[in-house]
């Protein structure tokens, strides 16, 4: 559905993306995970066209470079920054919005109808945008992505600075999303984010893809082996070991357990493997 | 297409809805207008005194009591002339109107009730038809009072009345009866000592209603035109200007707005090209600009008497003014690129354009090196376009500088913003 090869673009001497491959395959949400300035939102604007490559290719399906105006017919993208006018009221923000992709009539209005729908916001549709909370914009800003029914949804943190209950909200308007078979690039620095939503993730740091595979499959190879708690009679036990309940029967031997507790290796430590440094650096 | 007009509806809803944009694009140029019309001695409409130039052509004593009466009128700021000083005084609009008194005046202010009144010709503009009603009336009032004052004077009106009586008869017997027998009573009412205590109003109709005391002939006379109307022929076409400032300002801010907030980047993302979004944004602005100088166009017809000396010329005048306005717009925009910068950039690069161009002070009132430095400025070549459509009268070759001017402005300060833009 997107293939990114060799993507290379720099700022002056600094080198936002180096040599980043990615293939999304049709109906997957892949995640991109990496800290503040790893090169996500670059990556997404090179995707979409808003940046040309100093070296590398993009291909959105059988239209190619998004040069061509059909291939981002085929996509939305929901920025990070709000891009929604506020004096406009989210109604009208969507009419304007798909009136940039030739709908018009009845099947604007329809079209108009399902997105506000979808994100919840029928009822404040002619409220004007200025008025709305934080999650409220950025619920409208995944509407104004998904308006046209487009195969592939860029979707650039689209959680940063909203309450849970729209975090949530959100996180449901992708699951459906999926479930109606779009393919959805989701880049995001939190990791249970990525591990909720994400079919699989692309770890980025310093512009360049550390690892891309499922989220088990990242564990189970670069996240390290299980760490076992045990409390015993005046003392703490932490082990690590690959089998922890052959760990906690050995010390069982040894005196009563008191208590125990098993932390499972995380994306953050596969992160830690990787770069050295946590997410949140 | 569809798309374009799209972003041009939704810039032009956008800035319909910020109330700051709307006080500096029409309410404040409004009110320079008004108030910079009113120093510079608003509307001749409202003048009192209505300059005319008198002329007696019959130069007997009737004529000159009556044309002295006419200059002592307060309503008149009236001065006597020759028949050629008061048409060149009218057609370079120096006065309003030439009262001439015509041969045979006095001759027909004998007459009463019957045959051709005393004739006075009254050349007028044609567009001032307003001031010719008016003076229409004050004549014909005059007329009157000068028929009220021969029952004042008994003596002489009953020589009137005699030459009256001996002219019907002359005519023939019965030629007027009624006439002749009112005429008759009325010879013998003046010969009595009450005649003489007859205070003026009296009433004189008897058989002769539709006598008139006066036959006014208006002429048509064409001014031509060696300055503005009114204070607000100067300032209109400066308010104009004002406007489009506050045009420049708003959407020199909506295009930095679209880009710090992302909504530009959704615009990139649609199948739009970026020529198609820069010309939706283009387009809107250059509606908007239209629309609020014809606006403050017409407010100045209907409120404040601004004439249009050619409708046509002055379309063209609004079309190019917003097509230079619009370039300049799209290299504000690329030059700061943050709605911060647009404010501190925006009055720093236009307001000594409109002090140099003459819209903080008309160009007729500046020093002759300050306007010379005005050909610098844009600003200048507008308000050049506006006047000459306005008050200047400018045909189609002398309007045809300016407006090119300012289309090359436009095109030039279009073309660089535009690769600004899409280098960026």
């Amino acid at each position: 559905m997107l293939v990114l090869s060799h993507i290379v673009k720099r700022y002056g001497p600094r080198v936002a993306v180096d040599d980043l491959s990615i293939e999304v395959r049709p109906g997957e949400i892949l995640g991109l995970l990496g800290p503040n300035g790893a090169g996500k939102s670059t990556t997404m604007h090179v995707a979409t066209g808003l940046l040309r490559p100093d070296a590398g290719t993009v291909a959105i399906g059988q239209h190619g470079s998004p040069s061509n105006p059909e291939a981002r017919r085929r996509l939305g993208l929901a920025p990070q920054n709000l891009a929604v006018y506020d004096l406009l009221s989210a109604e009208e923000n969507l009419v304007f919005f798909g009136q940039l992709y030739g709908l018009s009539g009845a099947l604007l209005k329809a079209r108009v109808d399902a997105s506000l729908a979808f994100v919840g916001l029928g009822d404040r549709r002619r409220d004007r945008v200025e008025t709305y909370s934080g999650g409220m914009k950025r619920r409208l800003n995944i509407a104004a992505a998904v308006l046209h029914e487009p195969d592939l949804v860029l979707l650039d943190e689209p959680t940063v600075g909203v309450d849970p209950q729209s975090r949530n909200a959100i996180f449901d308007s992708i699951e459906a999303l999926r479930a109606q078979g779009r393919t959805l690039v989701y880049s995001t620095h939190y990791m249970e984010e990525a591990v909720r939503l994400c079919d699989r993730v692309a770890i980025i740091d310093a512009g360049r893809v550390l690892a891309l595979d499922t989220v088990p499959a990242l564990i189970q190879s670069l996240g390290g082996t299980p760490t076992l708690h045990v409390r015993l009679p005046g003392r703490e036990v932490v082990v690590q070991t690959r089998d922890p309940l052959a760990e906690l029967n050995r010390l069982s031997l040894e005196a009563p357990v008191e208590s125990f507790r098993v932390d499972e290796p995380t994306l953050e430590q596969v992160f830690l493997t990787l770069t050295g440094r946590t997410l949140r650096d | 297409m569809s798309a374009m007009l799209a972003i041009a509806i939704k810039d032009l809803r956008t800035f319909s809805r910020q109330r700051a944009s709307l006080f500096f694009t029409f309410i404040w140029p409004v009110c320079v207008a008004v108030l910079f019309g009113m120093l510079f001695g608003g509307s001749n409409r409202t003048t009192p005194r209505l300059p005319v130039v008198v002329v007696d052509e019959d130069n007997t004593p009737t004529s000159k009591v009556f044309a002295d009466r006419l200059i002592a009128r307060d309503t008149f700021e009236a001065i006597r002339g020759t028949r050629p000083e008061a048409l060149e005084a009218v057609r370079k609009g120096q006065r309003t109107a030439a009262i001439i008194l015509r041969p045979g005046f006095g001759e027909a202010s004998s007459r009463m009730f019957y045959g051709t009144p005393p004739e006075v010709q009254v050349y007028t503009d044609p567009s001032r038809q307003a001031e010719r009603g008016m003076l229409e009336g004050l004549l014909m009032q005059q007329g009157a009072e000068r028929m009220q004052s021969m029952f004042t004077d008994p003596a002489g009106s009953r020589e009137n009345v005699q030459k009256a009586l001996g002219d019907l008869k002359t005519a023939g017997p019965g030629t007027s009866p009624g006439l002749e027998a009112f005429l008759g009573q009325l010879d013998t009412f003046l010969a009595t000592p009450d005649a003489a205590q007859l205070a003026p109003g009296g009433d004189a109709q008897g058989g002769a209603a539709a006598w008139e005391p006066l036959r006014i002939t208006n002429e048509d006379l064409e001014r031509q035109r060696v300055g503005p109307r009114n204070g607000y022929d100067l300032t209109f076409p400066q308010a104009m200007l004002w406007a489009v400032f506050g045009c420049v300002m708003a959407f020199g801010t909506t295009f930095a707005s679209e880009r710090v907030r992302g909504t530009l980047v959704r615009l990139h993302v649609s199948p739009l090209s970026r020529g198609q979004v820069l010309a939706g944004k283009s387009l809107a602005a250059l509606l908007a600009i239209c629309i609020v100088e014809c606006l403050l166009m017409v407010l100045g017809v209907a409120a404040f008497g601004v004439r249009a000396s050619s409708w046509s010329l002055l379309l063209l005048a609004i079309v190019s003014t917003a097509v230079a306005f619009v370039g300049i717009i799209l290299l504000l925009a690329s030059l700061a690129r943050t709605e911060q910068g647009i404010g501190g950039m925006g009055p720093a690069v236009m307001m000594p354009l409109f002090l140099l161009g003459g819209a903080m002070m008309p160009l007729m009132f500046m020093p002759p090196w300050l306007a010379t430095l005005g050909y610098l400025s844009p600003v200048r070549w507008a308000i050049l376009a506006l006047e000459g459509a306005i008050w200047r009268d400018f045909g189609p070759a002398e309007m045809a500088g300016p407006c090119a001017i300012l289309l090359a402005v436009g095109l030039v300060t279009f073309v660089i913003g535009a690769r600004r833009q899409e280098a960026e």
